[in-house]
């Protein structure tokens, strides 16, 4: 009877050995870190591979997952910029923890104060910049601020996170004046393309000139040397009838008479007449 | 016999009743019959006396979170904003804390009715426009008294630190939503036709110097036509001049009979000078 309880009792002895050192043995995965606690105290922190600690109640671990993004959402809000108008606003943030032991110390829920900094950041940042920016090239900008203030406050406020990223998911006018800002893009492309068209039409007029002014030098060039060899043409005429008269005068007149009547046809009057005589032309 | 066992039992019990933990995270208060003791804020093994001596009160220590309810509020100038903040506070003396409030939901609501006056009080000294100004720089939107006044107030008579408040979002009511969208809809425009007019002075700007061009080019072009007809007609000028001088009269001859095989047709009458050779030549 003594012996079996002796026995039993052993055994639980060892059962309770086995199981304190099995509760110390800690596997602990790539992208976690332990926090270690003694009597609730902390005592240690360690990173990935086979961790040991002392059995309940003397320690205990909290795992925390290091490695991985977090992410969060805003929600799309409304805010207001710096030249008062409105903007919806929605952002996307990653982060993730940098410190496992401020993250556990810091604040109850981490997580939300993550999200209350960036919008709190968000309406900050926002209310500095204006709309024209925002909507053209200001989006970058506004994404890199807002990321290192929200970081900044949240440095301040030792809760062992880094924003990995905060990215902006939508940025947008509201939608009772959506169409008012596309408006001004639409106009901004009529701007383009009024100038466009106007430099189409210079690239043609100046061209067309160019060759109207070309050809204005061409036919001229073309009317010159006319002039010129009609005038060497008729002084060579005129040589060829010069030599013909000063060999034989009454001949070569007589001869262009003719030509002159023959061309005209003999249906002209030619009458001579002495200055201070009254002339009667034939009627009809 | 059954004696022993009792002391023995007494002798585990009590060291046992005597020691406790407190956790990191927390903060402690012991008590003695509702007097308080100490304030334990070292975490790990501790020691009392044991209950009913002594009792052991936790509390959070780490730092919550309260959010304020969106809030409609005046700027010194009357404009309304709605504005939405939060508050980082944890437990810095456990002992008022206990005193004052007693737990986190009473803390809250003591700290929500608090802030949101300081917040509206720091507000309604600022004119909206020094509040939403893109040349603000990065000011944090809260004045900054708000936190000076909260945290001595709080720290005294709650045993809270506030570690930080802030304007989670800055808003206008819905009724002047309405009016901002006007505004923002009759800025838009004044840009949407600024762009386009810009458009139109451009277009006609290139329209009108590639005019100008051209018309430079075309009267550069008649100019230089016209020298070169004019060069001509005087190289022309002389040939006839040189065919002049070899015979002037013969040469008057054949170009009067030019010009009447010019100007005269069919009927016409030619009256001459009787007296002229050109006359006895012609008949």
């Amino acid at each position: 009877m003594s012996g079996l309880l002796q026995r039993l009792s052993v055994g639980l002895a060892l059962l309770v050995g086995v199981a304190a050192l099995a509760d110390g043995v800690m596997f602990v995965d790539s992208g976690e870190a332990v926090v270690v606690y003694r009597f609730g105290a902390i005592a240690r922190t360690a990173t990935s591979g086979l961790q040991l600690r002392a059995p309940w109640p003397l320690e205990s671990d909290e795992r925390i997952a290091i490695g991985e993004a977090r992410r969060v959402e805003t929600g799309e809000r409304r805010l207001v910029t710096g030249d008062t108008n409105l903007v919806d606003l929605d952002l996307v943030v990653q982060y993730a923890v940098s410190d496992p032991v401020a993250y556990v110390l810091g604040a109850t829920d981490p997580e939300a104060v993550v999200i209350q900094t960036v919008k709190a950041s968000a309406a900050e940042v926002l209310s500095t910049m204006e709309v024209d920016f925002l909507m053209t090239t200001g989006r970058s900008e506004l994404q890199s601020r807002l990321r290192e203030r929200a970081q900044a406050s949240l440095d301040a406020r030792k809760i062992g996170v880094t924003l990995a990223d905060v990215d902006v998911r939508e940025l947008s006018p509201p939608p009772p004046v959506v169409d008012a800002f596309n408006d001004v893009s639409s106009a901004r492309g009529d701007r383009e393309t009024l100038a466009l068209s106007a430099d189409a039409y210079a690239s043609t007029v100046i061209p067309d000139a160019r060759g109207e002014a070309a050809q204005m030098v061409e036919v001229a060039r073309g009317d010159a040397s006319r002039i010129v060899s009609g005038a060497q043409g008729d002084v060579a005429r005129f040589s060829a009838l010069k030599a013909a008269h000063d060999a034989s005068p009454g001949s070569v007149k007589a001869q262009l008479r003719a030509e002159l009547w023959a061309d005209l046809g003999e249906d002209i009057d030619v009458i001579g007449a002495a200055p201070g005589t009254e002339v009667y032309l034939p009627t009809e | 016999m059954k004696w022993s066992w009792l002391i023995v039992a007494l002798g585990l019990a009590l060291p046992a009743a005597s020691i406790y933990t407190l956790d990191a995270r927390e903060i402690a208060v012991v008590t003695s019959f509702g007097a308080p003791v100490k304030t334990v804020t070292e975490p790990g093994l501790q020691l009392r006396a044991p209950w009913p001596i002594h009792t052991v009160q936790r509390f959070e220590r780490r730092a919550h979170l309260l959010n304020i309810e969106p809030t409609e509020l005046l700027t010194r100038d009357k404009k309304n904003l709605v504005v939405e903040a939060f508050v980082l506070w944890r437990v810095a003396d456990p002992l008022r804390f206990l005193e004052a409030v007693g737990d986190a939901e009473t803390a809250e609501a003591r700290l929500s009715d608090l802030v949101t006056s300081r917040i509206a009080a720091g507000l309604g000294q600022q004119d909206f426009d020094a509040l939403i100004s893109a040349d603000r720089g990065y000011a944090p939107l809260l004045p900054p008294q708000v936190l000076a006044e909260v945290a001595p107030i709080s720290s005294e008579r709650l045993g809270i630190e506030i570690q930080d408040i802030r304007l989670g979002h800055l808003g206008l009511p819905l009724q002047n939503e309405q009016s901002i969208y006007e505004r923002m809809r009759a800025e838009r425009k004044r840009i949407a036709n600024a762009y386009r007019s810009e458009g139109e002075e451009q277009a006609i700007t290139i329209r009108a110097r590639a005019d100008r061009e051209a018309a430079e080019l075309t009267s550069a072009a008649e100019r230089q036509a016209a020298n070169i007809l004019a060069k001509a007609e005087g190289q022309a000028a002389g040939i006839y001049a040189g065919a002049y001088a070899a015979d002037p009269q013969f040469y008057r001859y054949l170009r009067t009979l030019d010009g009447y095989r010019a100007i005269l047709g069919e009927g016409d009458t030619l009256v001459l000078d009787s007296r002229d050779g050109l006359f006895e030549e012609l008949r």
